[in-house]
């Protein structure tokens, strides 16, 4: 009977595990830790191979290719995260890793509740479940106050959009007269006044985990004082859940309502590609840059919702990956600059390549693959984001988009130009420890390799989306 | 199994270049780096020997692109005998040339010997990729490669100017021929809607012939460029500013003849349309003239021989060209050893000796026995003389062209033959035996560099006799073979007349004064011009192209460059305005968010 949530409930048990183990370790044998909850995850990324029981309780969680594809993007993201924490100094001095893999893997499953429920108050726990961990890990850092500020700016906003989401689900019920929803139907009373309410009260609610414009103001102060290779998983995981919820909900149980809140998705999108572009522009922080570059690319994502195709769907999943890799890719690489020169400045980063020509080249492979160069996989994504929404129609808007990559060139290439040509003072080397060595090297493998041969991603969100509009 | 083998020849030079170029501490260590290098073109080559003793036949088709959105792109691998015994041919030369090198690159810094190992297993994998491509894309890609590798080798000391200007010049024309190939090969794929090669051959039959004509014209000018036909042959001369081994690899036996290889492979549909077979054996023809011409006269042996290589593939261009491309094929085949010999025992001398012209040698066959008699089994064969591997393909394509009725391009060839064992017995008398070496004691090369020419020269002699087995391991394409034409005494008797010539002219001084220093003998001076084709290239240059890049030059500062500097200012000013709207205060963040959701209610009233 609980074969569907098998995954959740290993998960739940590495969690308590690592808690305890915590309790009873050394302090100097800590690291072990890490690598007990990189094992824990590969593990349940096993388990997900052979997991295939679709619906339960009463069809309220589903594991349909969809859900499991995502589930696997976020383990991947944790991985990688965990892979360039062993070593984070914030962790060894302040002997709190436990705690921090707690919480991490306590918002994996949250993460992994959301995108199988069809149950919104089911939804809401997941969603609960995945945000306060994270709220705890931006202010990790804790005599940072700029940390602080972050975690309180995020906190501020989640609960704002969690009430959102309640007043949304409430409404749905009294639109509705239920909290389920099975796919292909429209619920009764949903294009009555209070339900058309309830959809843009649920898109609102759903659009700060995205970080949508005008929900992202607290994603550059959060990113700024987190620690970094949590940033890394802060700026994939959550959103690539939100857009989960986002596409079950609405293909599944609103697809009546298509024409409204594809017309939402089609104005987001362009006012956060605007936005993400055009302030990343002038910043000089690079997490700051990488979190305004982010919400761009949030903006492109939200081009393939607004198809409202399968295909657009199948390539914002294509995006997912691409955007996983390239981003982690690059926090990752900010986190080394940042432990070698205390600084995430782009000044930091001048000379990097005499410095450390692995990182540079690194740095570069995800900048080109964030901008969207041939032939790394970001490209792809891009340029299926953009057929599909030609194909849907909405030529203005992927000039539009095409327009803004150009500006997003300017600020990616301008840190490229810092690394390579602008001299510097430093000539230091740069040491690279060995757990970001390796979560770096599989970043840029998978941007370069998978750009080489992106069909198989392809594959894999045909396979994930072929849920949907299918009934 | 033929898959996995074929894998096991292309990729492990890729591992190599990957982890030589990404991984520093390799790249600085001598023995890593040229260890990785050399093992992975080992198996290379072991894979190869076995995919050539089984006689493997593949075709094996991938979808690169995903075909839903866009039109398909397939990729794939394509092994048939032709193909088989080119990347036999490129391993076994690759792998000697690379052991060759260490003896020959000692001298380098241990980085800058990283440099050239990393180059060479990307040049491998290229290569070896090149000459498996099943789709006339997948071609261009690693015909690129193989443009870039070379210009990156040629380069290779880039700290001196000659070196640098040879790289840009080789990459600059053969760049030039390139375009021609990319717009025919778009302009095929326009026809027929496909980059792979079979279905190209099918479907090219229903093309339009004016149409067909132009694109397949482009297309051999590509060819044209990258193996140095006439008149984009001049970069090959100067690319000799390379490193020997990089010469005996790349500019003797395998990238140049990429263009021979690629009219081999789309040989059907150039049999398509009258005249572009003729064409391609009239280029042959004046290019392996003008090749042996010029070559009388130069006084750098590599010079000599780069311009040999020049006037060998004309040969294969010609026989080619005159319908007979199996022929071709088989010249490519012991050139690319004869000739790789001759780079590496002239690179063993310049070792020696430190010079490259022939008049500061001298007396050599004493002091380096062994380089002297290789040098003299690659210039035997060179010049077609029985028993030596030149002899078998040379002669076969004389015979064909005789007996195919091409009267005035055998009588071309036929005397290129007589230049041919002139001016490279001209090259052995002075430098091994001349007296311009007085002073110098140069010593023996090491085994590690007289090992791969001995067995280059094992090749070098035995792979005419191959004949019968080659044309039965390739399948037929020869027709019918005359082996009662008396055409073999005359080009034999032709280049042993030419060795007497020289000979008489260089060893006995037999009218020295008018042939050597005369330097006003008009022939003499249009030969050392090389036929003005360098100065009419750069008066074109100077005089067309800088003009027309001045004016280009003007618009782009002034008129394009106006318009962006406009554009990128308006963009920063627009950044400037909407950093307004992160005050930091969340009050105003949340505002945002409610005027937001009321918006999406006014919207969503709208249209449903």
């Amino acid at each position: 009977m609980l074969k569907p949530i098998t995954l959740e409930i290993v998960l739940v048990c590495g969690a308590l595990g690592v808690f305890f183990m915590d309790l009873f370790l050394p302090s100097r044998r800590k690291r072990i830790l890490g690598l007990f909850v990189l094992l824990s995850l590969v593990a349940v990324m096993g388990l997900s191979f052979l997991n295939i029981h679709y619906g339960s309780f009463f069809e309220t969680f589903i594991n349909d290719p969809f859900s499991i594809s995502l589930k696997r993007i976020f383990l991947l993201a944790a991985g990688l995260t965990v892979m360039g924490s062993i070593t984070h100094s914030e962790l060894r001095l302040g002997r709190r890793e436990g705690e921090y893999y707690f919480l991490l893997i306590l918002s994996l499953v949250g993460m992994m509740i959301v995108v199988s429920a069809r149950e919104l108050l089911l939804l809401f726990v997941g969603f609960e479940l995945m945000s306060v961990p994270l709220y705890v890990l931006s202010g990790f850092d804790k005599r940072n106050p700029k940390s602080v500020e972050g975690a309180l700016k995020v906190f501020l906003f989640g609960t704002v959009s969690s009430s959102l989401l309640l007043l949304g689900i409430g409404l749905f019920l009294a639109a509705a007269g239920t909290t389920r929803w099975i796919p292909g139907g429209s619920p009764i009373g949903m294009d009555e006044p209070l339900g058309v309410i309830a959809l843009a009260v649920l898109f609102a609610g759903f659009g700060f985990k995205i970080a949508a414009f005008p929900f992202q103001f607290w994603v550059p102060d959060t990113y700024e004082g987190a620690p970094t290779p949590f940033v890394a998983f802060l700026s994939v995981a959550p959103k690539v859940a939100g857009f989960g919820i986002i596409f079950r909900f609405f293909f599944e149980a609103l697809e009546a309502l298509s024409p409204a809140w594809t017309l939402y998705a089609v104005w987001l999108s362009a006012l956060t590609m605007i936005v993400g572009n055009l302030l990343a522009l002038p910043q000089r922080n690079v997490k700051r840059l990488l979190a305004y570059s982010g919400i761009a690319h949030v903006g492109y994502i939200l081009l393939g919702l607004a198809s409202g195709s399968q295909l657009g769907l199948t390539m914002s999943v294509f995006y997912f990956i691409a955007y996983l890799f390239s981003n982690m890719g690059a926090f990752l690489v900010a986190e080394v600059v940042h432990r070698s020169t205390g600084s995430d400045d782009l000044d930091a980063y001048r000379n990097l390549n005499r410095r450390s020509p692995f990182l540079a080249l690194a740095m570069l492979v995800f900048l080109l693959s964030l901008g969207g160069i041939p032939f790394v996989i970001g490209f792809w994504a891009k340029l299926y984001i953009f057929l599909a929404a030609i194909d849907a129609g909405y030529v203005f808007l992927v000039f539009l988009g095409a327009l803004l990559t150009v500006v997003a060139l300017f600020y990616y290439l301008n840190l490229a130009r810092k690394m390579y040509i602008d001299e510097g003072k430093e000539e230091a080397r740069v040491s690279i420890p060995f757990d970001l060595y390796l979560s770096i090297g599989v970043c840029a493998a998978g941007v370069v390799l998978l750009g080489i041969y992106p069909k198989g991603v392809v594959q894999i969100a045909e396979k994930a989306v072929s849920v949907f509009l299918g009934y | 199994m033929e898959l996995f083998l074929l894998f096991a020849v292309f990729i492990p030079p890729l591992i190599s270049f990957t982890v030589n170029g990404l991984v520093l501490p390799v790249r600085r260590n001598r023995v890593w780096s040229s260890g990785i290098s050399i093992g992975s073109v080992f198996i290379s080559t072991l894979a190869s020997l076995l995919l050539l003793l089984e006689r493997a036949k593949l075709e094996f088709v991938f979808e690169w692109i995903p075909a839903k959105i866009l039109p398909p792109v397939h990729f794939g691998f394509f092994l048939d005998p032709i193909a088989v015994l080119m990347l036999f041919v490129v391993s076994v030369v690759a792998l000697m040339v690379q052991i060759y090198s260490l003896g020959y690159m000692s001298e380098e810094e241990p980085l800058s010997f990283g440099r050239y190992y990393t180059f060479h297993s990307l040049f491998a994998f290229s290569m070896q990729g090149f000459v498996v491509s099943y789709s006339l894309l997948q071609v261009y890609v690693f015909w690129e490669l193989v443009g870039l590798c070379s210009y990156l080798l040629i380069g290779f000391w880039y700290q001196r100017p000659q070196a640098a200007r040879a790289a840009v010049k080789a990459f600059w024309i053969t760049r030039f021929g390139d375009v021609g190939f990319a717009i025919g090969m778009i302009l095929l794929w326009g026809a027929t809607g496909t980059f792979l090669l079979p279905e190209i051959y099918s479907k090219a039959s229903e093309v339009s012939k004016v149409y067909l004509l132009v694109s397949l014209l482009l297309v051999f000018w590509g060819a044209v460029g990258k193996s140095a036909q006439f008149p984009l042959h001049v970069w090959l001369p100067d690319a000799m500013e390379g490193p020997t081994p990089v010469s005996a690899l790349i500019h003797a036996a395998t990238m140049v003849v990429a263009g021979v290889y690629l009219v081999i492979r789309l040989f059907p549909v150039f049999e398509l349309v009258y005249p572009v077979l003729p064409v391609i054996m009239w280029i042959g023809c004046v290019t392996a003239f003008i090749g042996a011409a010029i070559a009388l006269v130069q006084d750098d042996i590599k010079r000599v021989l780069a311009y040999s290589t020049v006037s060998q593939i004309g040969y294969m261009m010609a026989v080619a060209g005159a319908g007979e491309a199996g022929l071709g094929f088989f010249h490519l085949f012991t050139h690319a050893f004869f000739k790789s010999l001759l780079f590496l025992a002239a690179g063993s001398v310049i070792h020696a000796l430190h010079t490259n012209n022939i008049w500061e040698m001298g007396g050599l066959s004493k002091r380096m026995p062994q380089t002297f008699f290789l040098f003299l089994v690659g210039a035997l064969a060179l010049s077609g003389i029985f028993p030596f591997s030149g002899y078998f393909s040379k002669d076969e394509i004389l015979v064909w062209m005789y007996h195919g009725g091409f009267k005035i391009p055998f009588l071309v060839l036929v005397f290129t033959a007589f230049l041919t064992a002139f001016y490279m017995f001209r090259v052995l008398f002075v430098a091994f035996f001349g007296k311009g070496g007085v002073g110098k004691r140069p010593e023996e090369s090491p085994l590690v560099m007289t090992l791969p020419m001995w067995v280059l020269g094992v090749f070098a002699i035995a792979s005419g006799f191959l004949k019968v087995w080659f044309f039965d391991f390739i399948g037929g394409t020869q027709k019918e073979v005359h082996h009662t034409s008396y055409v073999p005494y005359i080009s034999l008797g032709l280049s042993l007349f030419g060795i007497l010539c020289a000979w008489l002219v260089y060893e006995k001084g037999f009218l020295k004064n008018l042939l050597v220093e005369e330097r006003a003998l008009s022939v003499r001076y249009v030969l050392e011009r090389g036929f003005w084709i360098d100065s009419l290239y750069e008066w074109l240059y100077r005089r067309v192209l800088d003009g027309l890049s001045f004016i280009c030059g003007w618009f782009d500062r002034y008129i394009v460059d106006g318009l962006v500097n406009l554009v990128s200012w308006v963009t920063l000013e627009l950044s400037q305005y909407l950093r307004g709207i992160q005050t930091g205060r969340i009050q105003d963040y949340l505002y945002g968010i409610v005027v937001a959701i009321v918006l999406f209610i006014w919207l969503a009233f709208g249209v449903l």
